[in-house]
């Protein structure tokens, strides 16, 4: 019995062993990966226990006092902090589905383009803002929609009387989610159309046989043919929610509306980086924020999962 | 056949719009579009006719559709300051060598982590997927950048961006699309797996590699926020977009500051910000093919 | 293979390229010269090196490293060195009583910061300085030590506390009014000699310029973003958080009569146009209310009208109002409030610090103070203005004569082309160089000549008992408790955004009551109370 055992062992030692060395190559293409991730992912996130802590710089992440979750209490007792929290669902749950209706039209529209070389030049053209910085952007935004800015005047010189849109704080939520798509809405209809491109033509081919017209025709085909890419784009965006656009959020606001319009990571940016509220505060929402991320994308995969659809966890 | 399908946008109408006779639905999506294109266009405009209109135009005006005073101050400005000279050529050392680095590491990571069962693959995977939702924040990443030593120096902004997950996933996914044979017949003829990779997957993957090391290089280009956070002190390394940061930053502020010269801050910002798009937009449209099927390959596929 | 090659190719420029601009950090430099690094936010016109500051370094055996602080990034950079304890030798940070005094408080009870030496004997003309700096005796409170140097405006006017927050206007329009109309029954002039106006006779101007635009003029009045609503100087009794009611009890200033009466005035000003409505976008950090009045959309200015900035103003108005004559487009307007006096806000005479890092060797503090006071002295005084003795200036018969090396005059503008001038930067360090105006090659004296004769006359003013100066309790400006300390700074940022929107209308009355009336607010004026004994 115990031979057989032992021998058992040494078998898969050994079948470990030669299958390792198989792989050697590809363990040594790994190596950097691993050194990398472990040395700058990994070995900082022991800062994860500032969030327990009073930081005092000169005494280090090591030698900071334990403050047990005071930095949570006094978090949570802020009732900006639950606002910014507030916002950011909003904000971000509202993103995933506006960029996704706006990447989605964008593609049906060119695909349903017959004259090519406009296509071509239209499709350039929309894809190129997706390059630019949200500093640009936003330089584009205060510009034209200044008081006085271009399209004050053409609505003044069109009879109507000026607005302050950029004091506005419910333009500042609609100015969010137009120039997520003005940026964003032709890059991410790349996806779309080349699925859609896969479609097979007979599929087409037999509608027209039927009678179909052409919005009936995208609507029983080309859009139920994108439905897994989007169903595997949603999931992979839920991850983000809580993140909801920092580099936007801080550029397109201004000192007036900013406290009104905080999501999650400008809260902390503006109190914490470069505010006065202590690191411990800021990594302790942090960690909140990161588990509840987390969680969220654990959930819709479950759910993406039980709908039949693939998840990717 | 069904990659051939995917290389390139379909150019023949496909889909529903086979028809022959171009209809009046064809017309109005042609008239939705050059409008949504047209009203991407015109912010860069707006902002091109202030980058070359003299102040008091500018300050008089409302809406400067074409500029009616004419100055190129604003350009002469940006032209002739050293530091924006010296932001370009360390940009340019970011982007040529630092493209090469990145690239590098993320395609073998990515190469590794397509081919099936070899030991210990899930659990890097697992160990790299943990990473993309937990951090450890800023300051244990400037306390690693400070004991590393990089703190004020140019290595900063290139070691820590070794890989970049996302770009990694999408290179693994492509690696995985391609033909499993390939890979066991040269197993088969006894060739080891780097040889395998360099001499098969790689040759077969250039686009990809191209569109890999576009998004990088973009990247480069716009970075600013390490040198902001982690060189604070030596502005003779600092990249473009940070030197440009700064640049609108001093036209705009009004402290009481003692020497400084007066200067027409709208019209520097867009100027400054056209010298950072037009490099962009000047091979934007010969790339963008690239672009578009590496995205398409690298993400339906996966 | 090929791709091997590049990717080599590319990784050993790579390394080579990263050894040339990435070295280690070391106490001294190649020469063996101690290392001083130093920022300051007026660093940025200069690289930090010149022939100047090579002779400074040479005079002293160090070697200066200096670097500068982006006005807009200057908060959050010193934070973030101050939590990744990355600190230079000398560092600058604008400590206000009022919205920064915690952070002191809290740097010096973290220990990151390194106190002056108690005797200062040895810097005669720093301590001579400080001993002229107002509140620094507050300074002091937390444990006895400096920990700071209080940068002081102007060495040689140490009782001026009114800042120059003040307003400019378009004479030549109010005069082209009056011009206009001179022949009308009973027309009574709008333009005042002196430009001093009651406030009566400043509402009717305004007025008048209102219903009198010019071709560009969108509104009457524009305040810088951190000033608005200016006009209530002139019913205030405290310029921000905090003031004291007639029993000597702390109160909330925004929410006190007087500042109520003159929010009312400025939604009274903001309904009848003489503001602009974009004006509630006008930021802190941005231009736009100048840029405003120099494109001729408003023809009142309310801004900060140091030298520096008044040139600086004069000169951009030249440039884009050729065909106003440049004095009446930018003069001085002087408002007397309804009791008969001018109003300004008062400060202290210093407004930004230098402070040193609790890493700073003994030694090396020493060096920096060594600096400073030299740069104080008359010949150090001399050096940051003119340069260099024997190659940019000599004294023939006591008097300074610049020589054509170092200063020639430009043929087009008849000014100085401008130099960096290493030493006027250091000194920085310590003053604002405001004492050096008068004789400062650089200085435009037109301009100098109209901001000192606004000067005389305020002070005059308030020697004669008619300027208000608008100043906070100095008990409670200082006064440390853990609310005020952690809280004062947002709650006056929230104050005037709250103010802004009721003045334009974002906002009812009550609703600005009780954004001012929070738990915050609540706790901070009881614990203000408690230590006042109220």
């Amino acid at each position: 019995m115990e031979l057989t055992t032992i021998a058992k062992r040494n078998n898969a030692f050994r079948k470990f062993g030669s299958k390792f060395l198989r792989s050697k190559y590809l363990v040594l293409m790994i190596i950097p990966a691993i050194v990398f991730y472990v040395v700058f992912c990994y070995v900082p996130m022991y800062g994860v226990i500032m969030a327990f802590k009073e930081y005092s710089p000169r005494q280090g992440i090591f030698g900071s006092p334990w403050n047990g979750v005071e930095n949570f209490a006094k978090v949570f007792a802020e009732p900006k902090f639950w606002l910014a929290f507030r916002n950011t669902l909003i904000i971000g749950s509202i993103k995933i589905v506006i960029s996704f209706l706006g990447a989605v039209t964008i593609a049906i529209l060119l695909n349903e383009l017959r004259m090519i070389k406009t296509k071509k030049v239209i499709q350039t053209i929309v894809t190129f803002p997706h390059f630019l910085s949200w500093v640009v952007v936003s330089g584009f935004v205060f510009s034209l929609f200044a008081y006085y800015g271009a399209v004050n005047s053409l609505v003044n010189a069109m009879g109507g009387s000026r607005t302050n849109f950029l004091a506005d704080k419910g333009f500042f939520f609609g100015m969010v989610f137009a120039s997520d798509i003005w940026k964003e809405a032709g890059w991410g209809s790349i996806i779309y159309l080349a699925t859609m491109a896969g479609i097979p033509q007979d599929q087409y081919e037999a509608a027209d046989i039927d009678g179909a017209t052409r919005l009936q025709k995208i609507w029983h085909i080309t859009l139920p043919g994108i439905k897994p890419t989007a169903i595997l784009l949603l999931i992979m965006s839920v991850g983000g929610v809580l993140s909801a656009g920092f580099d936007q959020i801080l550029n397109l606001g201004n000192q007036l509306i900013r406290e009104d319009v905080h999501i999650i990571d400008t809260y902390i940016y503006y109190h914490a980086v470069i505010g006065s509220d202590s690191a411990g505060v800021g990594t302790a929402i942090g960690l909140f924020k990161s588990v509840i991320s987390f969680t969220l994308v654990i959930i819709v995969d479950r759910i993406a999962k039980a709908c039949g659809e693939r998840g990717i966890i | 056949m069904k990659r051939q399908q995917i290389d390139r946008l379909p150019l023949r109408p496909r889909g529903s719009s086979r028809d022959r006779k171009i209809q009046g639905l064809d017309i109005i999506i042609c008239v939705i579009l050059v409008i949504y294109a047209a009203l991407i266009v015109f912010p860069f405009w707006s902002a091109f006719v202030v980058s070359i209109s003299s102040e008091s135009s500018y300050l008089r005006s409302d809406l400067l559709l074409w500029p009616t005073e004419l100055d190129l101050s604003s350009y002469h400005k940006v032209f002739t300051d050293n530091q924006l000279w010296s932001g370009f050529g360390i940009t340019m050392i970011l982007l040529i060598g630092g493209t090469f680095y990145q690239l590098f590491f993320t395609v073998i990571t990515g190469y590794a982590l397509s081919r099936n069962k070899w030991t210990g693959k899930n659990f890097v995977m697992n160990m790299i997927i943990v990473t993309m939702f937990f951090g450890g924040g800023l300051l244990p990443y400037y306390h690693l950048i400070r004991v590393l030593g990089m703190m004020d120096t140019i290595w900063v902004m290139i070691i820590p961006g070794a890989i970049d997950t996302f770009n990694m996933l999408l290179m693994r996914n492509y690696f995985a699309s391609l033909p499993a044979e390939m890979e066991e017949s040269a197993k088969i003829d006894g060739a080891n797996d780097i040889v395998i990779f360099v001499k098969i997957f790689l040759p077969l993957s250039l686009p990809m590699l191209a569109t890999i090391g576009l998004f990088f290089a973009v990247g480069n280009w716009n970075s600013w926020y390490n040198a902001m956070i982690f060189i604070p002190n030596r502005r003779d390394i600092w990249p473009l977009q940070m030197v440009l940061k700064t640049m609108i930053a001093k036209a705009s502020s009004n402290i009481e500051r003692p020497d400084v010269q007066e200067s027409f801050s709208q019209g520097l910002t867009m100027a400054s910000i056209f010298f950072t798009i037009v490099p962009m937009m000047c091979f934007y449209p010969f790339l963008q093919r690239f672009f578009v099927k590496g995205i398409v390959v690298g993400a339906i596929k996966g | 293979m090929k791709n091997f090659k590049l990717l080599g190719l590319g990784l050993v420029a790579l390394a080579s390229i990263g050894t040339l601009t990435g070295c280690g950090s070391s106490e001294y430099d190649s020469k063996g010269r101690l290392i001083l690094n130093l920022k300051n936010v007026y660093f940025d016109q200069w690289t930090g090196e010149d022939r100047y500051t090579e002779i400074l370094n040479d005079k002293f055996g160090v070697k200066i490293k200096a670097s500068s602080y982006d006005y807009n990034e200057w908060d959050g950079m010193v934070y973030t060195a101050v939590n990744g304890d990355n600190l230079p030798d000398a560092f600058h940070f604008n400590l206000k009583a009022y919205n920064y005094g915690s952070t002191y408080e809290s740097w010096v009870k973290k220990q990151m910061l390194k106190p002056l030496p108690k005797d200062l004997s040895r810097w005669k003309n720093l301590s001579k300085m400080l001993s002229n700096v107002s509140n620094v005796e507050e300074l002091k409170k937390i444990d006895g030590n400096l920990y700071c140097i209080p940068i002081m405006n102007d060495i040689n006017n140490v009782k001026k506390d009114f800042s120059n927050f003040t307003y400019v206007y378009r004479r030549d329009l109010v005069k082209a009014i009056d011009e206009k109309n001179k022949n009308k029954a009973g027309y009574e002039p709008l333009y005042r000699e002196g430009d001093v106006y009651t406030w009566d006779e400043f509402e009717r101007m305004v007025d008048a310029l209102s219903k009198n635009p010019i071709d560009t003029q969108k509104a009457v009045i524009a305040d810088q973003g951190w000033a608005f609503p200016s006009i209530t100087n002139f019913y205030k009794d405290a310029p921000h958080c905090f003031g004291k009611d007639e029993n000597g009890k702390a109160i909330n200033n925004f929410t006190s009569e007087n500042y109520i009466e003159g929010l009312e005035r400025s939604k009274y000003y903001v309904d009848k146009l003489y503001y602009s409505p974009d004006q509630f976008n006008y930021t802190p950090e941005d231009n736009r209310a100048n840029e405003s009045y120099l494109g001729g959309q408003s023809v009142i200015l309310y801004d900060n009208f140091s030298l520096s900035n008044y040139s600086k103003f004069r000169k951009a108005f030249k440039k884009n109002q050729e065909t106003v004559d440049l004095d009446d487009g930018t003069a001085f307007l002087k408002i007397k409030d309804k009791d008969g006096k001018f109003a300004l806000e008062g400060t202290e005479n210093w407004f930004s610090a230098t402070f040193f890092s609790y890493a700073t060797s003994d030694q090396k503090m020493e060096k920096i103070l060594d600096i400073i006071d030299y740069l104080l002295s008359e010949e150090g005084t001399r050096f940051a203005v003119y340069g260099e003795e024997g190659y940019d200036y000599n004294i023939v018969d006591g008097e300074i004569v610049l020589s054509s090396r170092g200063w020639e005059r430009s043929i087009d503008t008849g000014e100085y082309p401008p130099k960096t001038m290493g030493g006027k930067y250091l000194r920085y360090m310590a003053t604002l160089g405001n004492d050096t105006q008068s004789y400062d090659p650089f200085t435009n004296l037109d301009d100098y000549n109209i901001l000192t004769s606004w000067m005389n006359e305020m002070k005059q003013a308030k020697e004669d008992g008619l300027l208000r100066v608008v100043q906070e309790p100095t008990d409670i400006s200082w006064m440390s408790t853990p609310t005020k300390n952690d809280k004062t700074n947002s709650l006056l940022n929230d104050a005037n955004v709250s103010a802004a929107k009721y003045c334009f209308g974002k906002s009812s009355m009550d609703k600005y009551l009780s954004e001012l009336d929070t738990n915050n607010w609540k706790t901070v004026l009881a614990e203000i109370n408690e230590k006042l004994g109220k």
